[in-house]
C-alpha cells in the first residue's frame, strides 16, 4: 500500500483507488473457487520466478479436485505418462467412463464393425487397470456420458475444480464449481501433478430474469445467450448465469444452459450454489454423520459470489422475451426465434456460406424445414427431465412417415429410470428408436451418422459444418421442439401443442 | 521429455479465408480414432479439402501443390495424380508452382538475417476469425503439426486450441482485423512470397512490413527454450503436497 502514490492522484483518482481496493475485497463465485485452489500465486518477485533468470509473469498453479476421462483424449496422455516413467499421481480424483466412440446398439458384439473404437475402450480399461483408476465401463450400469454421470454419481460438487478432455466440461459448472475442458497435454499434466497452469479469466455475468414463456426451456435460454453474445463474445470469460429465472431452474436445467457456455466462446460457465443444488446433492451422497452434512452444506454454500462483486462484462436479458429457439446455419450463434424468418443478408460471406451449407433460402421461414432425422441425446439434453419432456409430445402420436429417430439416453440410470417411467414404450410406439447411452450422433465417431444432405432437428450442442455427419445438416432446438419435429417431419412452433 | 525449442522461420503464407473454422472442421471427429498422436496429417482439414465423394476441391489452399510440404508429400498427405494437375490447371499461369521446393526459400533470407537454413516443412496459415473454436480435441493441433504448420496467424482464437498449440510448439498469431485482412489481400496477390516469423521480436514480416504481435511472456519463454510444463509443476512439488495436506485436514 505505501508505494502506490496516494499524494499524486487527485481526488477522483482516490475515489476511483479506494473503490478499486472495496472492489477487490468482494469476491465473485469465481474468485472463490479460485483462491481456494491456488498451489502457487504468480509470483510478483522476478526473483521468485520457476524459470531462471526471467521475470516471465508466469500463471498460477491451481489443484484440480476431479478429474473426468473418456476414451477419445486420454490414451495418449496416459502413453505419455508412462513415457516419463510416472504414475496417476491421484486416482482417487480420477474417474473414467466411455461415451464418445461407443456404439449406441450392438455394443457387446465381440467384434465391432469399428476395430478402433474398440482399440480405444480396451486401451482406456487396460490404462485404469494399470493406474488404479475406478472406470464406469461398457458393463458397468453406471456408464453414460461424462456429463451425465459426473453430476448424477454425486461427484460434481460446488466449489471444486473440475477438468475433462471434452470441452462440454462447463456442464459441471451448474453446480457452482470452476469446470472447464482441457486438451490431452493437459491431461497428462493433471495426470502427473494433479495441477494446471492457469491465468485467470475476466468475468462476466449473465443475468436473467422474469418468468419463462411457455414452450420455452433451458436451451432456448442458452441459444438466446449465444445468439446475444456470440460464439466469440465468452473468448477469455468465466460466465456466471444468474437471476431469478435461473435460480428457478432445477439441476438438470442448469446442466443444459452451463454446458453450451463454449458454444460461446467460454471455457467455463457457472451458476451459484443455492437450496436447489443442495436438495440434489442430498439425494446423490450420504454422510456418515448430522454433523459433517451440516458442515459439508455450510462450505458448499460458502460458494456464492459476493452481492457487490463486480464483472468485468455484464449482460442482461429478460426471460419474457425468449422464445423457443431454432439454429438455421452453421454454428450455434446463428440461430432465430421459431416465428423468426432466417436471414436474407446474402452479401455476408458468412450468411452466404451457412446458407450453401445448409440448402436453405435467404429469408425463408424455419417453421416448415424439413426434418430427416431427429436426435434427442448427448450432454446437454439426455437426463431424465429431457427424455420426460420429449416423451410428453411423442406420446400417444406416431413420427412422420419416413423419419429416422434416435434417443439416446444420457446414462445407463437415466436409461433404467426412464424404462422405468414407461418412456421407452411411449418412444417406440411413437417410431422412435431407443438406444444405448453415450455421444451417439452429436459426435458421430461411434456408427450413429446423419446422411449427407440430410436435416437434423438435435437437441446437442453444435451445428458446425460436418459435426454430424460429412454434409449433414443440424438444426438445434430442446428436446421439446425436436419432439414436434419427429411428428410433423418439419420444424414446428412447439406452442402449438401446448394451448 | 521438453519439446523441440521454437525456431525462427520463413514460410509461404497458406490462406485460409475463413472464419469459425472450428476443431471439427480442422479434424472431423470420425478421425479421432487412434490412440496415438500420429497420422492425423493427412486428414487434416479432411472435409474442406474433399467433398464427400472424396475429389478435391481446386479451390481449397492446401489442394494447392503450392502449398505443399515435402514432409506432407513424403507421408502421402498431398494430392496424388490426376487430382494435384487438375488443381494445378485452374490456377492463373502465373500463380502456378514450381515443383522444386528449393526455388521457395526466401530469396533475401541471408540479406535479412534470416536462418540459413530454412525449414522446408514449416508452414504458417493464414486464417481469419475465431480459429478453432469448439471441441478441445487436441488431434486439431497433432494434424496442423504434422502437415507442416508451425504458426496459424488469425484475428481470434478459440481458447482451448489455442493452450494445445503452446504444449506442442505451434504458434497461434493473433493479429488485428485490419491487418490480417490486409496480409490475405497480399496473399492472393504475391503467393509464392514468404514471410517471416521471429519469436523473439514478435514480428511476422512480410512483404515489408512488420507485423508485431502480442504474446504473454511466460508463455513465450516455454516456446522459445522448449520448456516442459509438467517438469516446470514439479518444481514446486513442496506445495503441491502442502495443498493436499491442508485440504485433507479440512
Amino acid at each position: 500500500m505505501t508505494n502506490l502514490g496516494f499524494s499524486h492522484l487527485d481526488f477522483i483518482g482516490h475515489w476511483k483507488l479506494g473503490f478499486g481496493i472495496f472492489i477487490a475485497m468482494s469476491k465473485t463465485l469465481y474468485d472463490k473457487i479460485w483462491d481456494a485452489h491456488v498451489v502457487r500465486e504468480a509470483p510478483k518477485d522476478p526473483a521468485k520466478a520457476g524459470l531462471t533468470g526471467q521475470a516471465p509473469n508466469e500463471p498460477a498453479i491451481i489443484y484440480i479436485d476431479l478429474h473426468l476421462i473418456h476414451e477419445v483424449t486420454s490414451p495418449q496422455a496416459f502413453a505419455g505418462l508412462k513415457t516419463r516413467g510416472m504414475r496417476v499421481r491421484r486416482p482417487d480424483l480420477t474417474f473414467a467412463t466411455m461415451d464418445h466412440a461407443v456404439p449406441s446398439r450392438g455394443r457387446f458384439e465381440r467384434v465391432w464393425k469399428d476395430g478402433n473404437a474398440q482399440k480405444q475402450v480396451n486401451t482406456l480399461e487396460e490404462n485404469c487397470r494399470a493406474e488404479g483408476i475406478t472406470l464406469y465401463g461398457l458393463e458397468s450400469d453406471k456408464q453414460g456420458i461424462v456429463h451425465v454421470i459426473g453430476p448424477e454419481l454425486g461427484l460434481t460438487q460446488p466449489g471444486m475444480t473440475i477438468v475433462c478432455g471434452d470441452s462440454h466440461t462447463s456442464s459441471h459448472g451448474a453446480f457452482g464449481a470452476l469446470a472447464f475442458g482441457i486438451g490431452t497435454s493437459e491431461v497428462e499434466q493433471v495426470f502427473a501433478t494433479q495441477c494446471l497452469l492457469q491465468k485467470k479469466t475476466k468475468t462476466m455475468a449473465i443475468t436473467i430474469t422474469g418468468e419463462l414463456p411457455r414452450g420455452v426451456y433451458a436451451k432456448d435460454i442458452i441459444l438466446s445467450i449465444i445468439r446475444r453474445i456470440g460464439v466469440g463474445g465468452g473468448v477469455g470469460y468465466t460466465l456466471e448465469y444468474r437471476g431469478n429465472t435461473i435460480e428457478k431452474l432445477s439441476m438438470e436445467e442448469r446442466l443444459t444452459v452451463c454446458n453450451m457456455s463454449i458454444e460461446a466462446g467460454a471455457r467455463a460457465g457457472m451458476i451459484a450454489p443455492d437450496q436447489t443444488t443442495v436438495d440434489y446433492l442430498l439425494s446423490k451422497i450420504s454422510f456418515p454423520t448430522e454433523e459433517s452434512k451440516r458442515a459439508t452444506i455450510a462450505t458448499w454454500l460458502s460458494f456464492r459470489g459476493d452481492s457487490d462483486a463486480a464483472f468485468d462484462r455484464e449482460v442482461k436479458m429478460d426471460a419474457s422475451e425468449i422464445e423457443p429457439m431454432v439454429t438455421w446455419g452453421i454454428n450455434p450463434g446463428m440461430s432465430v426465434k421459431v416465428s423468426e424468418h432466417i436471414p436474407d443478408d446474402t452479401a455476408n460471406p458468412e450468411v452466404k456460406k451457412a446458407l450453401d451449407y445448409m440448402g436453405m433460402q435467404p429469408g425463408q421461414r424455419v417453421i416448415g424445414q424439413r426434418i430427416d432425422y431427429v436426435f434427442i441425446g448427448s450432454c446437454t439434453n439426455a437426463r431424465i427431465e429431457d427424455l420426460r419432456v420429449a416423451a410428453q409430445f411423442l406420446k400417444g402420436g406416431k413420427i412422420a412417415a419416413g423419419r429416422i429417430v434416435y434417443v439416446v439416453p444420457g446414462s445407463q440410470s437415466v436409461k433404467k429410470q426412464a424404462e422405468a417411467e414407461g418412456l421407452k414404450e411411449i418412444f417406440e410406439n411413437a417410431g422412435c428408436e431407443w438406444r444405448d447411452p453415450g455421444c451417439s450422433m452429436c459426435i458421430a465417431m461411434n456408427g450413429d451418422v446423419v446422411p449427407p444432405g440430410k436435416y437434423c432437428a438435435s437437441t446437442s450442442n453444435r451445428n458446425f459444418i460436418g459435426r454430424q455427419g460429412q454434409g449433414a445438416r443440424t438444426l438445434l432446438m430442446s428436446p421439446a421442439m425436436a419432439a414436434v419435429a419427429a411428428i410433423e417431419g418439419k420444424v414446428t412452433d412447439v406452442r402449438k401443442y401446448i394451448q | 521429455m521438453s519439446q523441440a525449442p521454437f525456431k525462427n522461420f520463413s514460410s509461404l503464407l497458406v490462406p485460409l479465408l475463413m472464419d469459425d473454422v472450428d476443431t471439427d472442421q480442422i479434424i472431423p471427429a470420425r478421425f479421432l480414432i487412434a490412440t496415438g498422436k500420429e497420422g492425423y496429417g493427412e486428414n487434416l482439414f479432411r472435409d474442406l479439402r474433399f467433398n464427400p465423394q472424396g475429389e478435391a476441391g481446386p479451390e481449397f489452399p492446401l489442394n494447392n501443390p503450392l502449398y505443399e510440404t515435402p514432409r506432407a508429400h513424403a507421408h502421402g498427405i498431398s494430392l496424388k495424380g490426376d487430382q494435384a494437375e487438375s488443381a494445378v490447371a485452374v490456377l492463373p499461369p502465373s500463380r502456378k508452382a514450381s515443383a522444386d521446393p528449393q526455388s521457395r526459400i526466401h530469396p533475401r533470407a541471408d540479406a535479412r538475417g534470416f536462418p540459413a537454413e530454412a525449414d522446408k516443412n514449416a508452414r504458417i496459415l493464414l486464417a481469419h476469425r475465431d480459429f478453432g473454436s469448439g471441441s478441445s480435441r487436441e488431434h486439431a493441433v497433432w494434424a496442423l503439426s504434422e502437415y507442416g504448420f508451425k504458426a496459424v496467424i488469425a484475428i481470434t482464437f478459440g481458447d482451448i486450441f489455442k493452450n494445445n498449440c503452446y504444449k506442442n510448439g505451434l504458434l497461434p498469431v493473433s493479429l488485428p482485423e485490419v491487418a490480417v485482412d490486409q496480409m490475405h489481400k497480399d496473399a492472393a496477390g504475391s503467393p509464392q512470397e514468404e514471410a517471416h516469423l521471429d519469436l523473439e521480436r514478435q514480428t511476422v514480416s512480410w512483404k515489408g512490413k512488420d507485423y508485431r504481435f502480442e504474446i504473454d511472456p511466460f508463455v513465450k519463454a516455454c516456446l522459445r527454450d522448449g520448456v516442459d510444463e509438467i517438469g516446470y509443476i514439479l518444481k514446486f512439488e513442496p506445495e503441491i503436497a502442502a495443498f493436499e495436506q491442508r485440504q485433507s485436514q479440512e
